[in-house]
């Protein structure tokens, strides 16, 4: 019993620090420009066919891994500067709806260009391994996704900290225009944000194909779906929510999948769901409400 | 020649128009202040100078025009605001305050020189640089907010209402503090609401109303001129009581 539930623990912080780079990934973007950039989900997809495509020219996992990570960044870049810098400062409506223009250009993009099926992604077989510990079975990849969500969440809050443009971040988050009085250039910090929420796409993409190991066109809708959920569940625009939001998603959907009984399963994602709506009854403004609102 | 000049300066927010057809100099080293009731439109020249409202006319600065720049490149070139309402960065750290004051340098000895300096002028911004800004009083933000802009080394500093809401002895420190900015060396143009405390600090001033420079002069003359006692400063000491 106590197996089991070190197991399935050891699932929700995997799925869970998934979501948490995802909703990371949205939150950022969201903190500063007041845009919920769906085409995320569609950047995740990208880094999976730029892997496939990788290993056609015959390139090792270590070496396309961070060149896939690195095109995703640059596309985030590149979609904002295409995309969404026209209607910077629209209405959020007008964002969102720009986001899932672009989402599902992509998504048709994939469809057309690539294919409607799913195509295998190369994993190094140490990926797929599971290790024995003390008579538990884990997945070598469920390891490999929480020390990476670790590592990165910890990389993350560094560079938010010391770095320059990770502090013009955070005060572009909470006011705008006081930052461009700060001589720091609008431009620069929303393009940091896009690339940032491209890396962390791209990590999350590469965690997420660890354990099915195959890409297809809509693979990225339903992560980033959950993110979204994630975030909201955190308080939209608060980067620590993004993070508690994914974790406490990811161990609310592993769990009621563990112990529910076998009647109830169907009702798993209801019930999640469920959870998240109570939660969000009681603290309207997510778990770590942010305070002012996101618009420019 | 002065360093900061504003010729025919109009600004509309939709159909209103804020400011009309303003002209307004200051000169190297100088305290303006340029005072009037709530929305004369002293804030949206402001901003205008500082490309965060969209204005016409003609801006000059140190005698480059400016006036179709971005607000970065602006202030880039030397000259900051500190806004109304201080607006210090909440959750940001002081010292993360004056680091991001400072972001458009690279000069390591020069950042550090003049951190000293903000820290010499407000040494409770020492005491407290691990602290999140928002967890400061408002005379305290206020300090940081100007400690921030100075931070950048600017020639001109835009003051918008530094005494707002703050209790009468901090305005006096405020004040205090603007003219030794100004000894040393650092211009002013301040917008105040507080006529009286302002011209006793500034060299010159304009009143503005609807927009409109309805006068200007030395601001001794201004403090001793019955038509600003009757048309402004009355209002001020109204609406102070």
């Amino acid at each position: 019993m106590i197996g089991y539930f070190v197991e399935q623990t050891g699932n929700a912080l995997s799925l869970g620090g998934i979501y948490a780079l995802l909703a990371l990934g949205l939150a950022v973007v969201y903190s500063i420009l007041g845009l919920i950039n769906f085409a995320h989900g569609a950047l995740m997809t990208l880094t999976g066919y730029v892997l496939v495509g990788a290993a056609v020219y015959g390139l090792p996992f270590l070496v396309a891994a961070p060149l896939a990570i690195l095109i995703v960044m640059a596309s985030a870049v590149l979609l904002e500067r295409i995309a969404f810098r026209p209607v910077r400062g629209a209405s959020g409506a007008t964002m969102l709806l720009t986001s899932f223009a672009v989402a599902v250009l992509l998504q048709l993009a994939f469809q057309l260009f690539i294919s409607t099926r799913p195509q295998i992604v190369p994993l190094p077989d140490l990926l797929t391994a599971t290790l024995d510990i003390g008579g538990l079975a884990i997945g070598v990849n469920r390891v490999i996704s929480v020390v990476v969500a670790v590592v990165v969440l910890i990389a993350l809050n560094q560079f938010l900290k010391r770095t320059t443009i990770g502090l013009a971040m955070r005060a572009a988050a909470e006011d705008f225009d006081v930052t461009r009085l700060m001589g720091i250039r609008a431009n620069r910090v929303i393009a940091a944000a896009f690339a940032l929420s491209g890396l962390l796409a791209g990590i999350a993409a590469i965690l997420w194909m660890a354990q099915r190991s195959s890409v297809d066109p809509l693979m990225g809708l339903v992560p980033v779906l959950k993110a979204f959920i994630a975030t909201t569940l955190g308080g939209l625009g608060s980067l620590q929510g993004a993070v508690l939001g994914g974790l406490l998603l990811g161990a609310i959907e592993i769990y009621l999948a563990a112990y529910l009984p076998d009647d109830m399963l169907p009702y798993q994602g209801a019930l999640t769901l469920g959870v998240v709506i109570l939660v969000l009854v009681v603290r309207p403004q997510g778990l770590v409400g942010a305070r002012r609102e996101a618009a420019r | 020649m002065a360093l900061l000049s504003l010729s025919g300066l109009d600004v509309r927010y939709g159909a209103i128009q804020a400011v009309r057809s303003l002209d307004l100099e200051v000169g190297e080293g100088e305290i303006v202040a340029l005072l009037g009731a709530n929305g004369a439109g002293k804030s949206t020249t402001l901003k205008a100078i500082v490309g965060l409202a969209r204005a016409t006319g003609e801006i000059k600065f140190a005698g480059q025009s400016i006036a179709s720049r971005d607000t970065e490149e602006i202030v880039r070139s030397g000259l900051t605001m500190v806004p109304e309402g201080r607006r210090v960065f909440p959750s940001l750290t002081v010292a993360e305050n004056l680091r991001l004051g400072a972001a458009t340098r690279d000069d390591p000895a020069g950042i550090e020189r003049s951190r000293s300096e903000v820290e010499t002028l407000f040494p409770v911004l020492a005491e407290r640089a691990g602290q999140p800004a928002g967890t400061l009083s408002g005379g305290q933000q206020q300090q940081l907010a100007i400690g921030r802009a100075l931070m950048s080394a600017p020639k001109l500093l835009l003051l918008d209402e530094p005494s707002l809401g703050l209790a009468p002895q901090i305005v006096d420190d405020i004040f205090d503090l603007i003219l030794r900015l100004k000894a040393r060396g650092l211009t002013i143009l301040l917008v105040e609401q507080d006529a009286i405390a302002a011209l006793d600090i500034a060299d010159r001033a304009y009143v503005m109303a609807n927009g409109r420079i309805i006068m200007a002069g030395p601001a001794a003359e201004l403090r001793a001129s019955e038509q600003v006692a009757r048309a402004y400063l009355g209002i001020a000491a109204e609406s102070a009581a």
